[in-house]
């Protein structure tokens, strides 16, 4: 099982499906991609073990160099500018290793630059890892690629950081399955076609989730059953957000059967 | 002149909401950016009409020539991002290209060129509150953060051209580098949360981003009524609290009916917030 919970538009109830079915499928990985603000601590309350740094690669000039420009030159990212010294802006660099391989004086080195925490642990058979961009940091494909190499494994489920761009397109790719969570109104059909396009194109397979699907007049709600394959519908229900904003999930006690279906339509 | 930034943290807390409703109290007063380029919604309200559309070209990615090539796969051995395969022939992942130029400038064949591709589309358009830039970045695509500086100026330009003083950029989630580029030299950050525990801490990251950037921010707690605790340790947090909505039933309504909260029957009570957070920032000064 190697699912991944991703919406488009923010603040559907991504963080809630993805702890709520792992809370029902017990035993499996958990992965909290949504590194800029990372939320599902709130609601899986794990056991921290382990808190790790984690390093990007950046270069400094280590020795006095003839000031060629070559580095300059190479770096589509302006992270090196070269005048009468050579400056290096760290945030803008990603890492590619490309000025250090092509100076011609090896004038260049590597140092680490820390722009992120995993957290790692437990709860239960859960286990809990969460990535944490330190605040300030533009970039967290490097976080989120890190966390996928390094503690992935068969059974996982990954609650992504919403949007529809980079950070998105990382979170999903080790996925076999990608739920996609919306909302029955203009802002989440919008969002959601941008992101079944996504995801289309890294060729997953995918089922639609409506969240809060008895808000509106209830056009949206069927709009989107006639593009998308709907695999599941939540009511919306004030307790359900009052519980939420307590950091309490109450799906599993009131659609475990409903999510339990979906886990077998992911297989 | 002035740029407000409104920012959440937390997705789906009512920026886009609020902003097409402040827009509107502007009355072509303001320009407003939608600032959410991967996931644009003002559009859906304000329904523009297009004046001008650009092309956005993202940075550089890589072209493969397969009648030079060799297949050496020097250039998956130098590629950081495991966006090329060298299989019987190259596979490339575009989606994981981050357009670095290590492959186009390593290879021994000179098989590898480089191409700007279309990575999204800007509009210029007028509404019926006056002038809105907004983009789209095509799906799965880097460089928002390029995207945003560049409608932030089209912004700059359209204000000074019209005389007209106060931006409004609406947001994406998050606090990472189309965040950034949206807060940077703003003159305030109105930050619309929620009581949740979740908002809260997406909330403190975000004042220090704010603070970061040097940046003072102000708070909208929305959806209030939800838990009064939260909303009081929100109140209580030292950040200044510019108004307080409470849940309303009516605010998709005047969504699907493509019309801002203020242009729909909704409680008087909550016109009246929207309002006084109007005054403020309508005071506030660049």
């Amino acid at each position: 099982m190697k699912v991944a919970v991703g919406s488009g538009k923010g603040g559907t109830g991504k963080t809630l499906l993805s702890t709520a079915l792992s809370f029902i499928v017990k035993d499996c990985t958990f992965l909290d991609l949504d590194v800029e603000e990372p939320n599902s601590h709130f609601f899986i309350h794990p056991e921290i073990k382990k808190e790790e740094d984690f390093y990007i690669e950046v270069p400094y000039v280590a020795k006095e160099c003839s000031r060629c420009g070559k580095c300059a030159d190479v770096c589509e990212f302006n992270a090196i500018w070269v005048g009468n010294d050579v400056h290096v802006i760290d945030k803008l660099c990603h890492g590619c290793g490309s000025c250090i391989y092509f100076c011609p004086e090896s004038a260049l080195k590597t140092k680490k630059r820390k722009t992120g925490i995993v957290r790692i642990g437990e709860r239960g058979r859960i286990k809990f890892v969460q990535g944490v961009l330190m605040v300030s940091e533009p970039l967290s494909p490097p976080l989120i690629r890190h966390i996928i190499k390094n503690y992935k494994d068969d059974r996982f489920i990954i609650d992504c950081p919403p949007g529809n761009s980079c950070s998105f397109v990382h979170s999903i790719i080790p996925a076999d399955f990608v739920i996609l969570i919306t909302e029955p109104t203009p802002f989440g059909l919008e969002d959601l076609r941008g992101a079944v396009e996504v995801v289309k194109r890294l060729s997953k397979d995918f089922g639609v989730v409506i969240n809060r699907a008895t808000i509106g007049d209830g056009s949206i709600r069927e709009r989107m059953r006639r593009e998308f394959p709907v695999i599941l519908e939540i009511p919306y229900k004030r307790s359900i957000a009052e519980a939420y904003a307590r950091g309490e999930n109450v799906l599993p006690r009131m659609m475990g059967e409903e999510l339990r279906r979906v886990l077998e339509v992911i297989g | 002149m002035k740029e407000i930034a409104i920012l959440s943290g937390k997705g789906g807390t009512g920026k886009s909401t609020l902003s097409l409703a402040l827009f509107g109290l502007f009355n072509k007063n303001a320009v407003i950016v939608d600032a959410d380029v991967d996931a644009p919604n003002l559009h859906l309200v304000l329904e523009p009409e297009i004046l001008k559309k650009e092309d956005f070209e993202g940075g550089y990615i890589p072209s493969f020539d397969s009648h030079n090539c060799s297949l050496c796969g020097l250039c998956e051995e130098v590629c950081r991002f495991d966006a090329i395969e060298v299989k019987e022939r190259i596979v490339f992942h575009p989606y994981l290209c981050e357009g670095c130029g290590f492959c186009w400038n390593v290879c021994p064949s000179g098989a590898i060129g480089k191409k700007r591709e279309k990575a999204g589309e800007i509009y210029i358009s007028n509404t019926r509150f006056g002038p809105l830039v907004h983009a789209r970045l095509f799906p799965g695509r880097e460089n928002s953060g390029k995207l945003v500086m560049k409608i932030r100026m089209l912004a700059k330009l359209i204000a000074s051209q019209k005389k007209i003083d106060t931006i409004l950029l609406d947001g994406p989630p998050g606090i990472g580098c189309p965040v950034i580029s949206t807060l940077t030299g703003c003159t305030y950050t109105l930050a619309i949360t929620e009581p949740s525990f979740s908002a809260l801490s997406d909330l403190d990251r975000l004042r220090s981003l704010s603070y970061h950037f040097g940046v003072e921010i102000g708070v909208v707690i929305n959806r209030w009524d939800l838990n009064i605790e939260i909303t009081k340790k929100i109140e209580e947090s030292g950040l200044p609290v510019i108004g307080k909505i409470p849940f309303s039933y009516k605010i998709v309504e005047a969504m699907v009916n493509k019309k801002t909260i203020l242009e729909w029957e909704i409680d008087e009570g909550i016109k009246k917030e929207v309002r006084k957070i109007w005054e403020y920032i309508s005071s506030l000064t660049g």
